[in-house]
C-alpha cells in the first residue's frame, strides 16, 4: 500500500466536542438508533410531563462523546428544539468537576455567559448551596420556558460523589421537570442498579454495543470518500475478509477503527513484525490513556490478564497478580462494568475472564510486557492469522525466509517472527522447519534465543520414532498433538502410528483427513491402501493427486492403478518405468513391469523385465505369472516351470507354483497336482478369465461358470 | 427506512404523566372517596411500581373544591427543613386557588413573613428565623376560611423519616406526632396530607417502634396491571409507532413478563423496538420478544450483585432465604404456606417473616396477593431461575 501522505490525523481523536458542527453532523454514521431515540424524544415531549433521562453505556471509545455532541449541535440548529432547549454539554475535557455543586456552577456560569440574567446566591452553606444553585437554575429556565438539555459525559465521576445530594438532585428532577440529563459512562455504577439508591432505575441505559460489519463498513467507505481515498474504499470491497477481522480486533470501536485506517493508509505493509510494531506505536496514545484510566490494582489485573490472553479464572489471576482473590473478584467486576473486561459464563460458578479488546491486549503484551513475555509467540501469532487469509501468510513467511537467508534482519526480531510463524497453523511444516533451521544459523543468535525456538518437526518426529520404536504410543501421540500446524501433518503421523497397530479403518480415516487438510504426501499411503484392498479407481484417484504434486512413490501406484483400470496402456506402461528410475528396487513396480509389458504387447521387453525379475527371485513369483497367463502367455509362462529351468530348487514355495501353474495350463485339471490345490486352481482359473474378459471382452468366465455348474444354476432357477 | 422510523412513547425513569400515564380509574376514585371521608392516605408500593405517577395525576386532575401540590421531599434533610416545606405548600396551594379568600390569606401571608414572591416553582422569604414547626399550625386552620382545601402529596416521605437516625431519630418522631395531631383535630379539616415512600412506612416506623403513629393512615395498595389494562398499556405507547404486535405476540408478551408492572412492561416494549430497528423489521415476533427479554437479562448485568449483596449481608441465612427465591423463580410466586415449610426446615419458625419482609423492603419480593409473594421484576426472577436451574419441590 502507498503511502498517501494524507492527514488522516485531521481527525481529532480525543477532543470529538470541539468539531465543527457540520462535520460532526456529517461524520456521524453510527449510534443511529439511539440519537434517533433521543431526538425522537426530544420532539415530541417539548412541554411539561415526564422527562426520560439517558445513561449512554459504551466502552471508551465507543462513541459516547460524539453522540452527545451530535445531540448538542442538533439542539442548537433546529429551530423547533432551540425554542424548547438548551442544550449545555459538560464535555470530557472538564475534569473538574467533581462535586454536584462543582457541576451547578458550571451551568449557572454556562447560562451567564449565554446571557441569562442570574443572581447567584448568596449563602455559602455548604448545606443548602446545590439548592441554591439548582433553583437558580429553575429561575432562569422558567424565563426562557425552556428545559434544560444536560450533556454529561462520564456522569459516573459526578455521580460517585454525589452522596446525599443524589436525593436533593432526584427531588428537584421530579419535582420540576425542567432539567433532562443524558449522560455517558463507561459503566453502571451502583447508583443506577442498586434498590436503595434514589436513582434506581431512573435513567433509560442505551448501551453502545460494538459496530456491527454493516456500521464498519458504513463508517470506512465513508472516511474513504471524505478523504477522497480509493485506498480504503479498495480495501473494503476486495477484502471483506479482513474487514471482519478488523472488526474484532477492534471489538467495533470507531475510535479504535479510526487508528486502524489511519495505519492502513499511511503504512507500507513491512515484515510483519515491523508492521504489528507500527501499529503498536500508532495506538500507543489511544490505549495509554486508557491504561492510565485505571487505578493501581486494576492496572495491575489488567496487564495480568493480557499476559494470560486466553480467558481465565478470578483464581488463577489473583495467583499470578499476587493479590487476594477477593480483592480480584471485586476489581473484576468494576472492570467489567468500564467495558475493559469480559466475563464468560461457564457451566461451574467460576467464571472467565479475559480483556474485551484483542488488540488492546496485543498493544499491552508489546509494550508492557518484559522481555520474556514479549517473547510469547502466540501473541503475534495470533495477530498475523487474524490479520492476514492463508495465502498471504505463507507469502509472509516466505519473505520472513528471503531475510532470513539473506541474514539482514536482527536475531531478536528475526526469533521471534519464526516463533510466531510457526505456531500459525497453516503455514506449512517444511516452511517452517526451514524458518526455524536459519533462524538457528544466524550468526548473533544467542544461546536463550536459540532455546526458545521450537523444535522442527522433523526432530518431532525423531521423538516420535524412538517413542514408537518402544511401543510408548501414548507419548507418542501427545508429542504428535504437539505440533501447531493444521497442514494435516500431525493427522500424518498419528497415521503411521495407528498403521504400527494395525489400526487400519483409523489409518485410512488419518490419511484422508490429512489430505483435506492439504498435506499432500498422504495421499501415497492412501492410494496404496485402496490399491491394497483393489479399490482402483479410488487408488488411481489418489495416486495421480500424489503424482501431481510431485510426491514421491506415487508413480508406481498411478502405473500399476492405471493398469488395473485398464486405461491408458502405453502412459502407464512408461510411468511405472520411471517410477524405475526414481526408485529401481522397488519390488511392486519391479513385478508389476513384465505384467504392464505384456499388456501394451511389448514381449521382449516383458522376457528381459523377467530375467531381472528370476536373477532377484530365483523364480518369477506366483502372481506375476498368473497376471501373465491373463494376457495369455501360455507358452511363455510354462516355459518358466519346466523342469530344467528349475535347476533342481528345493524351495516350496516354486514348487508349488509349478503345481498350480501346471493345473492351470493343462485342460481340466492335472492328474500330477493333488486335490488339495483344487479350490486354489479353480479360483485363479476364474480370476484369470475374468481378468480376460475385463481386458479383452472375451466370454471366458461366463463360458467356465457356465460349464462348471450346470447343476447349481439350474437348481436356481 | 431509518428515518420513517417512529419509536414507541415509553417513560421508564421519570414519572408517567399525561399522555404516557395509564390510569386506573378505580384508585383515583378510592382515593377521593377516602379524602372526603377525612382520610389521610399512605401509598405503600416497591420502587418502580407508579406511586409519582399516580400522584402526579391525582394532582392534576384534582376535583372541584381542593388544591393539590406534589413535592418529592427527599431532599429534605432537617426537621425544620421539613416544616418549611410544609409551610411552602400550604402557601403554593393557597396560591393557587381562585378564591377572593385565599388571595387575602396570601397577602396577609406575604406581609407577615415578608415574602419575596411565591410562584408555582417555589417561594422567596428574606426573613430566615421563621419557627415553621409553629407557624404551620398556626397557618392549616386558617385554611377552612380561605376555602382552601389544600392536599399535600408528600413523595419518599418514608424515605426522610428513615434517614432521620441516631440522633435525628427524636426529630423523626416528633415530626410524626405532630402530623398525628393535626389529623385528629378538627381545626385542620382542610388539610389533608398523602404520605408515599417505597420503604414501607409501616416497617420504618417499626424500628422507631411507635406504630400508632401512623395507624390511623389509609393506606391504598398500588399493585400490578390486569391483563386488559396491561394490555392497553401496550397499545398506548405503541399506537401510531413502528412495531406492530399481533394479538397472539401481545399475549406470548404478557406471558413472558407475567406479572404487569408498567415499567417493566415499558422496558420490553423499548427493548423490542431497538431490535427490531437494528434488523429493520417493524413486525415484532415471538422469537424477538425472546431476544429482547434476553437482552435486558443480559445489559444490565447487576443482576450478579443482587445475589451477591444478598449473600453478602444475610450470610447466615442465605440458603433459607434462598429457597424461597428459588421457589419464587421456578412456581412464579410463593404462597405464605411455602414459606413456613421452608422455615420449618431450617429451623427459623419464629422468625421467617422477617426476612419476607426484608426481602420485600430491599425490592426482591411484593406481595401480589394476600399472603403470596412474587419477584417484583420479571428479569431478576429470570435471573435467579438461570442461576439456580434446578429446584426440587
Ligand atoms: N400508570 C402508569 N402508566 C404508565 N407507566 C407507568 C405508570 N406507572 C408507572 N409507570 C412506569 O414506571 C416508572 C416509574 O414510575 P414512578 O416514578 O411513578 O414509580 P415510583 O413508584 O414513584 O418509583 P420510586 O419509588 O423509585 O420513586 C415510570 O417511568 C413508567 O415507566
Ligand atoms: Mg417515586
Amino acid at each position: 500500500m502507498k503511502n498517501e501522505g494524507l492527514g488522516f490525523d485531521r481527525f481529532n481523536y480525543y477532543q470529538s466536542a470541539n468539531a465543527q458542527a457540520d462535520a460532526i453532523k456529517e461524520n456521524f454514521l453510527v449510534r443511529k438508533y439511539e440519537y434517533s431515540v433521543i431526538l425522537e424524544d426530544l420532539l415530541r415531549h417539548p412541554g411539561k410531563g415526564s422527562v426520560q433521562h439517558y445513561l449512554i453505556l459504551g466502552s471508551r471509545g465507543s462513541g459516547k462523546s460524539t453522540l452527545l455532541r451530535r445531540i448538542q449541535v442538533e439542539i442548537d440548529t433546529n429551530k423547533k428544539l432551540l425554542l424548547n432547549y438548551i442544550a449545555l454539554n459538560m464535555a470530557e475535557e472538564q475534569a473538574n468537576i467533581y462535586r454536584l455543586f462543582d457541576l451547578l456552577e458550571e451551568i449557572v456560569k454556562e447560562l451567564e455567559s449565554q446571557g441569562y440574567d442570574i443572581t447567584w446566591p448568596s449563602s455559602s452553606n455548604a448545606e443548602t448551596y446545590s439548592e441554591e444553585l439548582l433553583s437558580v437554575i429553575h429561575e432562569a429556565l422558567d424565563s426562557v420556558e425552556k428545559k434544560l438539555v444536560l450533556l454529561l459525559d462520564n456522569i459516573d465521576r459526578v455521580f460517585e460523589n454525589l452522596g446525599e445530594d443524589a436525593a436533593v438532585l432526584r427531588a428537584h428532577l421530579q419535582n420540576f421537570g425542567d432539567i433532562k440529563i443524558i449522560g455517558g459512562s463507561t459503566r453502571m455504577t451502583e447508583h443506577f442498579w442498586a434498590y436503595d439508591q434514589p436513582f434506581y432505575e431512573f435513567f433509560r441505559v442505551l448501551q453502545l454495543e460494538p459496530l456491527d460489519r454493516e456500521e464498519v463498513r458504513s463508517l470506512l467507505s465513508n472516511w474513504g470518500e471524505k478523504l477522497n481515498t480509493p485506498l480504503l474504499k479498495e480495501f473494503i470491497e476486495k477484502r471483506p475478509g479482513q474487514l471482519e477481522t478488523v472488526r474484532i480486533l477492534t471489538d467495533g470501536l470507531p475510535r479504535t477503527l479510526q487508528f486502524f485506517v489511519n495505519i492502513l493508509l499511511t503504512q507500507e505493509p513491512q515484515t510483519g513484525y515491523d508492521y504489528v510494531q507500527q501499529i503498536m506505536d500508532k495506538v500507543t496514545p489511544l490505549y495509554q490513556e486508557r491504561l492510565s484510566h485505571l487505578p493501581p490494582a486494576q492496572r495491575k489485573i489488567v496487564l495480568q490478564l493480557a499476559f494470560c490472553w486466553e480467558s481465565v479464572g478470578a483464581g488463577e489471576l489473583a495467583k499470578a497478580a499476587r493479590m487476594e482473590n477477593r480483592v480480584v473478584s471485586a476489581q473484576l467486576n468494576q472492570l467489567i462494568d468500564k467495558g475493559v473486561v469480559d466475563k464468560i459464563q461457564t457451566s461451574t460458578k467460576n467464571h472467565l475472564y479475559r480483556l474485551s479488546e484483542r488488540f488492546f491486549n496485543l498493544w499491552l503484551i508489546f509494550t508492557q510486557g518484559s522481555p520474556r513475555e514479549k517473547r510469547r509467540a502466540k501473541y503475534l501469532a495470533i495477530f498475523l492469522e487474524n490479520f492476514y487469509d492463508a495465502d498471504e501468510l505463507i507469502e509472509r513467511a516466505k519473505q520472513h525466509l528471503e531475510l532470513l537467508k539473506g541474514k539482514s534482519i536482527g536475531s531478536d526480531k528475526a526469533a521471534l517472527l519464526t516463533k510466531a510463524y510457526s505456531q500459525v497453523s497453516c503455514i506449512p511444516s517444511r516452511l517452517r522447519d526451514d524458518l526455524i533451521d536459519r533462524t538457528r544459523e544466524l550468526s548473533d543468535i544467542d544461546f536463550a534465543l536459540k532455546n526458545e525456538l521450537p523444535p522442527k518437526i522433523t526432530e518431532i518426529i525423531g521423538e516420535v520414532k524412538k517413542l514408537v520404536g518402544r511401543e510408548e504410543w501414548v507419548k507418542a501421540e501427545a508429542l504428535i498433538q504437539s505440533i501447531e500446524q493444521n497442514d494435516g501433518t500431525k493427522e500424518y503421523f498419528m497415521s503411521a502410528i495407528a498403521s504400527e497397530r494395525k489400526e487400519t479403518s483409523k489409518v485410512k480415516e488419518l490419511l484422508l483427513s490429512a489430505l483435506a487438510k492439504g498435506l499432500k504426501i498422504a495421499s501415497c499411503p492412501i492410494a496404496k491402501i485402496y490399491y491394497y484392498y483393489e479399490e482402483y479407481e479410488l487408488s488411481e484417484k489418489y495416486a495421480k493427486i500424489g503424482f501431481d504434486s510431485e510426491v514421491p512413490g506415487c508413480t508406481g501406484i498411478l502405473a500399476c492403478s492405471l493398469y488395473r483400470n485398464n486405461k491408458n496402456k502405453e502412459r502407464a506402461l512408461s510411468l511405472l518405468k520411471q517410477a524405475l528410475i526414481e526408485n529401481p528396487n522397488d519390488k511392486e513396480s519391479l513385478m508389476m513391469l513384465p505384467v504392464l509389458q505384456a499388456w501394451n504387447g511389448a514381449f521382449k521387453e516383458m522376457e528381459e523385465a523377467l530375467e531381472v525379475l528370476i536373477k532377484m527371485h530365483d523364480y518369477p513369483p506366483l502372481r506375476v505369472s498368473i497376471d501373465l497367463l491373463v494376457h495369455r502367455q501360455t507358452t511363455f509362462v510354462s516355459e518358466l516351470y519346466k523342469p530344467s529351468k528349475l535347476k533342481g530348487t528345493t524351495d516350496d514355495e516354486v514348487f508349488i507354483a509349478k503345481l498350480i501353474v501346471d493345473a492351470l495350463l493343462s485342460e481340466g485339471l492335472s492328474k500330477k497336482t493333488p486335490q488339495v490345490f483344487d479350490a486354489i486352481v479353480e479360483k485363479m482359473r476364474l480370476y484369470i478369465y475374468q481378468r480376460q474378459e475385463f481386458y479383452y471382452g472375451s466370454q471366458g468366465a461366463t463360458t467356465y461358470l457356465n460349464k462348471k455348474a450346470p447343476s447349481e444354476r439350474a437348481a436356481k432357477r | 427506512m431509518e428515518k420513517e422510523w417512529i419509536h414507541p412513547k415509553t417513560i421508564t425513569g421519570d414519572a408517567a404523566t399525561a399522555e404516557r400515564y395509564l390510569r386506573r380509574e378505580y384508585i383515583n376514585e378510592e382515593f377521593w372517596r377516602e379524602v372526603q371521608k377525612g382520610n389521610h392516605i399512605l401509598f405503600v408500593a416497591p420502587r418502580r411500581v407508579g406511586k409519582t405517577s399516580l400522584m402526579k395525576d391525582l394532582v392534576i386532575n384534582c376535583p372541584e373544591g381542593y388544591v393539590c401540590v406534589y413535592e418529592d421531599i427527599e431532599g429534605v434533610k432537617t426537621r425544620n427543613g421539613f416544616y418549611q416545606r410544609i409551610f411552602e405548600l400550604i402557601l403554593r396551594c393557597a396560591h393557587r386557588s381562585k378564591f377572593q379568600e385565599a388571595k387575602v390569606f396570601i397577602k396577609r401571608c406575604t406581609e407577615k413573613y415578608s415574602i419575596k414572591e411565591i410562584s408555582t416553582s417555589g417561594i422567596k422569604i428574606d426573613e430566615n428565623k421563621i419557627d415553621y414547626e409553629r407557624e404551620i399550625r398556626e397557618l392549616i386552620p386558617q385554611l377552612k376560611d380561605a376555602k382552601v382545601h389544600a392536599v399535600i402529596f408528600l413523595d419518599e416521605f418514608a424515605e426522610v423519616i428513615y434517614k432521620f437516625k441516631g440522633d435525628q431519630q427524636q426529630d423523626a418522631v416528633d415530626i410524626l406526632h405532630t402530623l398525628r395531631e393535626i389529623r385528629h383535630d378538627d381545626h385542620f379539616s382542610h388539610f389533608t396530607i398523602v404520605y408515599a415512600g417505597s420503604i414501607g412506612l409501616e416497617s420504618v416506623i417499626k424500628n422507631i417502634d411507635r406504630p400508632k403513629l401512623i395507624n390511623d393512615l389509609h393506606p391504598i395498595k398500588l399493585g400490578a396491571l390486569t391483563d386488559e389494562e396491561a394490555a392497553d398499556l401496550v397499545k398506548k405507547v405503541t399506537r401510531g409507532t413502528s412495531i406492530r404486535l399481533s394479538a397472539p405476540v401481545l399475549i406470548y408478551l404478557k406471558r413472558k413478563v407475567g406479572y404487569f408492572l408498567p415499567y417493566y412492561l415499558q422496558l420490553m416494549i423499548e427493548s423490542i423496538d431497538e431490535l427490531a430497528f437494528k434488523i429493520g423489521k417493524p413486525k415484532v415476533t415471538v422469537e424477538m420478544v425472546d431476544e429482547a427479554f434476553q437482552r435486558i437479562l443480559g445489559e444490565r448485568k447487576n443482576f450478579d450483585d443482587w445475589l451477591e449483596r444478598l449473600k453478602s449481608y444475610q450470610r447466615d441465612h442465605f440458603p433459607f432465604i434462598n429457597e424461597i427465591l428459588k421457589h419464587a423463580a421456578h412456581e412464579g410466586n410463593i404462597p405464605i404456606q411455602a414459606v413456613y415449610d421452608k422455615a420449618k426446615k431450617y429451623d427459623r419458625t419464629e422468625d421467617y417473616m422477617d426476612f419476607i419482609d426484608e426481602l420485600i423492603r430491599d425490592g426482591y419480593l411484593t406481595e401480589c396477593n394476600p399472603h403470596v409473594y412474587r419477584f417484583i421484576a420479571p428479569f431478576l426472577k429470570e435471573f435467579w431461575k438461570q442461576k439456580y436451574p434446578i429446584y426440587e419441590k
